[in-house]
């Protein structure tokens, strides 16, 4: 039997002949899971965009045949095209936030594709309710008459999915459609997702940058860098024995556990007691918000030269603690000690010496460095009003992120691997005593993610800084942490040593997020 | 939603209090002494004092203030000093002949912008896309009274088609007063034409980048009915919110156009009152007018959510 | 793109007119003011190249000294309310609190006029005269700046690399200064231009009306005030003012669309 999908020779180019996507050939077969995996800038969504003919403007397929259930649709006019969207090939999209239309009511979306087939009311608006409750809404028929807004990052894309799926498409085209969502929603998502396929027989591209969702849900896998093919196969195998260089060192960027380090010495540089943060709520004419409870009597310990991972989900407070600690968000309730120094209560001036001390590096690498700086200005920053400041400070610092000769550029000459090392830099010039890394590498590239962590965990070797890594991925947890500290709803759930809380996790958040988190089986030969 | 609309609209009473105020105190206190306008400088000191004690001048600037805006809250904007007539009906009455040629053209130039924006962007980059910012481009630069004068001149003077000077109301002749009102509700139509194609084609072009149109194209959707049904309400938004800026400004600047065409709107009454220093008639254009604006923006907001559910929520 | 054609055509309109508005100060070819009734009316030619008005003064020179005089109040007006506006914004914004809301509530109230009526409103009591419509104009634009500029604070004071420099230890004032000001400076440029056309064109719409520079001194707008009776007569007088101000206004919008593409590609508007 023919393959499904079959595109061969695809060139995807610029209006200026620039190729993105160049002599791309792969197949998906009825009811498969191929997965489609490679870094920014591989050519993998272009490639997913021109399967079903959405590519953005500016992007054309120059040369190359899609095939699809038989028949050639690279070049058809635009209305046969049209007609194979939906029924014949479905897609659901990245973002959860931008992808259903906030003017139009969940039920509009949903029945809209179904009333241009003929579909009458009364079935459209049955076969909504059972794919809304399918793909697990609690009220759907309130569901129909809600709006995108009302509804979390992880319903939007369970809608979206539901959306998809309603056209019974024969394939259905996934881009990326967890990577805004955590830990444990992507699992759940995905899941459903791939129960649902199968359901119906539908195949599925799942467009991924992560290998550790190959490993889960897909048979075969093609791997593509720089807009080529660069290896293809069955998923476990090209996981386990790589043939390509490429692929293995994809492989081997993913995070594992290396070899426990000795225990420090418990010399505490942070500590909480009790630390309670809660955000008023906002007042308005006749109502006073609910005030919300972020972090609730938190007890936390960071002792000089080790990194305690702060685990959980979104909305776990996670990243509130984090800057609590900073004395960034200030703290309801509870006492914080730096260095035995209660630093609770300090303000305006008598934070400085605590704030010189301490130090932040942000996930966000595109919005953390102030873009009319240089990256000399930036680095050099923490030094203001130091009496031994020199530029030669600032080239040693870095040299020692792998920035020699950077000095002069801005930070949108730098790609993201680079903006977080001059992060990185500038958060430790200063030589503090505590760093929070919030997320730092979750916007990055596996390869580079790869990088950045050894460059974490090579600095703090010299340095010896206590270190907080905040993280939803459980994956560069395992990497980093020494000790690991899990939050649910603004508390600790669990906390102990590595390996005691992944090999042996106690309470149920932390068992679920373990068999949520997506891991590789190990790498042989 | 209902909390929305109810916060939204007590939200505009302070707005129209602070308004009052400054319109109080710029015309009222900063020009001097009422008196001495009305009476002229001639007047003896008797009848001055006794016209300051009648119109309450000689309390407390707090007591004026107060009885000022519980007279105004009734209606009563006070008498015009020039000819002693009470101020409210003159401004209903020349507000009439204002509205009709504003609400026109702002109905217009929406019917027509609105579209053309739209396409535009569709195509963007196209020859037609092209076409369409530079001719809004152009009509942007043009200032309106010129436009009308150009206008005039050549439908007026030389091709005789249309009147140049004077104005017949509604009431008095149909067919005659629209004879009137047909160049400056073209000359105002052509400028907003200008402004909002351009600000229709931008919010068209943010919103045909986003995700829910590929996804809605993704579903098998025609063109037509992801242009209207999911690109049309997201891109009308922001040009709603324009459409309302607009409105204040015409409101603001139509008197240089009732000058052009000669029509007694509210425009020419407040700017011959600047000439004649007859402060209670500027002082309640000034008043109604912002008070139009405050009223219009309200609106507008109101109807805000039907296109963006998501302000509702806040 | 590296070649802006809307900046370069915007770019030379407005220094072009610049350029004649400089030259009027030293020399113009004939006296703006000087009432010669043998010459009214007289169309264009050789010797007046743009004709003469109803009192027989060269409209050539009357335009050249018009455009001093909009580009002076224009480039003053454009300051006063930049000026205004940003310190306005910018201690609204970075304040935040009760001084963000009394500030923001002035503002709104100032904006709730449309822009010309307020300043009409202010001319009423000051009168009318050049430095009369920088300070209406100036104060009536202001709001709008104040605006903008709290706008970008405020979500410049989201973004990271300000949490990041409050983690440093600096202190408030120094982020505003090295952080967050440099960083509205391309919207207020963007801004600044389009300021610059809305005010030459309210300049001479104010004059237009009457309450402008007062006559005999020429502006576009009183130019073409005194036009409007002499159309069948004299078309070329509401012709050649009213061309000058369409120039300036399109150079300032080409030049204020290609600031933008400039200063952020991103940008579709």
């Amino acid at each position: 039997m023919s393959p499904l999908l079959e595109i061969s020779g695809l060139r995807i180019a610029t209006s200026g002949r620039l190729p993105v996507v160049d002599d791309v050939s792969l197949e998906i077969a009825r009811s498969e899971v191929l997965a489609v995996v490679g870094e920014s800038g591989s050519g993998k969504t272009a490639t997913a965009r021109a399967t079903i003919g959405l590519l953005p403007p500016g992007l054309h397929v120059s040369s190359g045949s899609i095939r699809f259930d038989g028949r050639e649709i690279a070049g058809l006019p635009h209305a046969e095209l049209r007609s194979l969207r939906g029924p014949g090939i479905g897609m659901v999209f990245q973002e959860p936030m931008t992808s259903l239309n906030p003017a139009l009511t969940i039920g509009g979306q949903l029945t809209e594709a179904l009333a241009l087939h003929g579909v009458s009311r009364a079935e459209q608006r049955e076969r909504a309710l059972a794919m809304l409750t399918r793909v697990g809404i609690q009220d759907p028929a309130q569901c129909l008459g809600a709006f995108p807004h009302e509804f979390s990052g992880g319903m939007r894309q369970r809608i979206m999915l539901a959306s998809a799926m309603l056209l019974r498409p024969k394939l259905l085209i996934a881009d990326e459609p967890t990577t805004a969502l955590d830990t444990l929603t992507q699992a759940d998502v995905l899941d459903l997702m791939v129960d649902l396929t199968r359901e119906h027989g539908t195949a599925v591209m799942l467009i991924t940058h992560n290998l550790g969702l190959v490993a889960r849900y897909a048979q075969r896998a093609v791997v593509m860098q720089s807009g080529r093919v660069v290896e293809t196969g069955d998923a476990a195998a090209l996981l386990t024995t790589p043939r390509t260089l490429y692929t293995r060192a994809l492989v081997e960027a993913m995070p594992r556990r290396m070899d426990a380090r000795p225990p420090v010495p418990p010399s505490p540089v942070i500590e909480a007691r009790g630390l309670t943060v809660a955000f008023g709520g906002r007042r308005r004419f006749f109502t006073l918000g609910r005030a919300v409870t972020a972090v609730d009597q938190v007890d936390l310990t960071v002792h000089q030269g080790e990194t305690v991972a702060l685990v959980g989900g979104s909305g776990s407070g996670k990243t509130t603690l984090g800057r609590a600690l900073l004395r960034l968000v200030n703290p309801t309730a509870g006492e914080i000690r730096f260095q035995g120094a209660d630093i609770t209560r300090l303000t305006g001036q008598q934070l400085v010496p605590f704030r010189r001390a301490c130090q932040i590096v942000f996930q966000d690498p595109f919005s953390s460095l102030d873009p009319r700086l240089r990256v000399q200005a930036i680095v050099a920053e923490p030094l203001r009003l130091m009496p031994d400041r020199s530029l030669d400070q600032v080239a040693r610092m870095l040299a020692a992120v792998g920035l020699t000769g950077f000095e002069r550029r801005f930070p949108h000459e730098l790609s993201g691997g680079q903006r977080q090392r001059v992060a990185i830099a500038r958060a430790l010039i200063r030589n503090p005593a505590f760093v929070v890394a919030d997320e730092p590498v979750s916007a990055l590239d596996m390869t580079i993610q790869k990088q950045i962590l050894a460059l974490l965990r090579q600095l703090q070797r010299e340095r010896g800084f206590a270190c907080l890594f905040v993280s939803h991925d459980l994956a560069a947890v395992e990497e980093v942490a020494d000790r690991v500290v899990v939050m649910q709803s603004g508390r600790i759930v669990e906390a102990g040593l590595r390996d005691a809380v992944f090999d042996r996790p106690q309470h149920a958040y932390t068992q679920a997020l373990l068999a949520a988190s997506p891991r590789l089986p190990t790498l042989t030969g | 939603m209902f909390g929305y609309a109810l916060r939204r609209t007590l939200s505009a009473i302070p707005t129209l209090v602070l308004v009052a105020i400054s319109v109080f105190v710029l015309l009222r206190v900063v020009p001097g002494d009422p008196a001495l306008l009305i009476l002229g400088d001639a007047a003896s000191a008797e009848s001055l004092a006794s016209l300051r004690r009648s119109m309450g001048l000689d309390l407390p600037l707090w007591q004026q203030f107060s009885h000022w805006i519980a007279r105004v809250l009734v209606g009563d904007f006070g008498t015009a000093i020039t000819n002693g007539q009470p101020v409210l009906p003159l401004i209903i009455d020349r507000f009439s002949v204002t509205a009709v040629i504003v609400l026109l053209s702002v109905l217009l130039a929406s019917l027509v912008a609105v579209p053309l924006g739209m396409v535009a962007a569709w195509r963007q980059n196209s020859a037609t896309d092209l076409a369409v910012i530079a001719g809004s481009t152009l009509l942007l630069s043009v200032p309106s009274f010129w436009l009308g004068l150009m206008l005039l001149m050549l439908f007026g003077v030389w091709l005789q088609w249309l009147p140049v000077v004077g104005y017949v109301g509604f009431g008095e002749n149909a067919a005659i007063a629209l004879t009137f009102i047909i160049m400056p509700v073209v000359t105002l139509t052509l400028i907003e034409i200008g402004q909002l194609t351009r600000m229709a084609r931008a919010a068209t072009i943010d919103v045909l980048r986003l995700d829910y149109v590929a996804h809605a194209r993704a579903k098998g959707l025609s063109e037509g009915v992801v242009l209207f049904r999911h690109v049309l309400p997201n891109a009308f938004a922001p040009t709603l919110s324009l459409i309302g800026v607009i409105l204040g400004n015409l409101l603001g600047g139509i008197a240089v156009i009732e000058t052009v065409f000669t029509l007694p709107g509210l425009g020419r009454l407040l700017v011959d009152a600047i000439f004649q220093r007859d402060y209670p008639v500027v002082q309640g254009c000034m008043l109604f007018i912002a008070a139009i604006y405050i009223v219009v923006n309200l609106l507008i907001d109101l109807a805000y959510p039907w296109f963006d559910p998501r302000v509702a929520v806040e | 793109m590296v070649f802006n054609a809307n900046m370069m055509i915007g770019g030379g309109l407005v220094g072009t007119i610049s350029g004649v508005a400089a030259l009027a100060t030293v020399w113009t070819p004939f006296s703006p003011t000087r009432v010669s009734l043998s010459s009214r009316f007289q169309a264009p030619s050789s010797l007046h190249w743009l004709g003469t008005d109803e009192f027989g003064r060269d409209v050539l020179s009357r335009l050249m000294v018009g455009a001093e005089t909009s580009i002076g109040v224009a480039l003053t007006t454009t300051v006063v309310a930049l000026v205004l506006g940003m310190a306005i914004g910018l201690t609204a914004g970075y304040l935040r609190g009760w001084v963000d809301r009394v500030l923001m509530s002035l503002n709104d109230t100032l904006l709730a006029f449309p822009g010309i009526l307020f300043a009409m409103g202010l001319l009423a009591v000051i009168g009318p005269s050049k430095w009369g419509i920088v300070l209406a104009l100036g104060l009536a634009y202001a709001p709008t700046v104040a605006r903008v500029v709290r706008g970008s604070v405020l979500s410049l004071r989201e973004r990271e690399f300000i949490e990041a420099s409050r983690a440093l230890g600096n202190g408030a004032f120094y982020t505003l200064i090295r952080h967050i000001v440099p960083n509205t400076v391309s919207p207020m440029i963007v801004l600044a231009t389009s300021l610059f056309g809305l005010v030459i064109l309210s300049e001479s719409a104010l004059s237009f009306l009457g309450l402008g520079v007062p006559p005999p001194a020429p502006t576009w707008g009183n130019m073409l005030a005194s036009a409007r009776p002499h159309l069948e007569r004299a078309p070329w007088l509401a012709i050649a003012p009213g061309t000058m101000i369409a120039l300036c206004l399109l150079g300032a919008n080409l030049l204020g669309d290609g600031l933008r593409d400039l200063l952020d590609p991103r940008s579709t508007r």
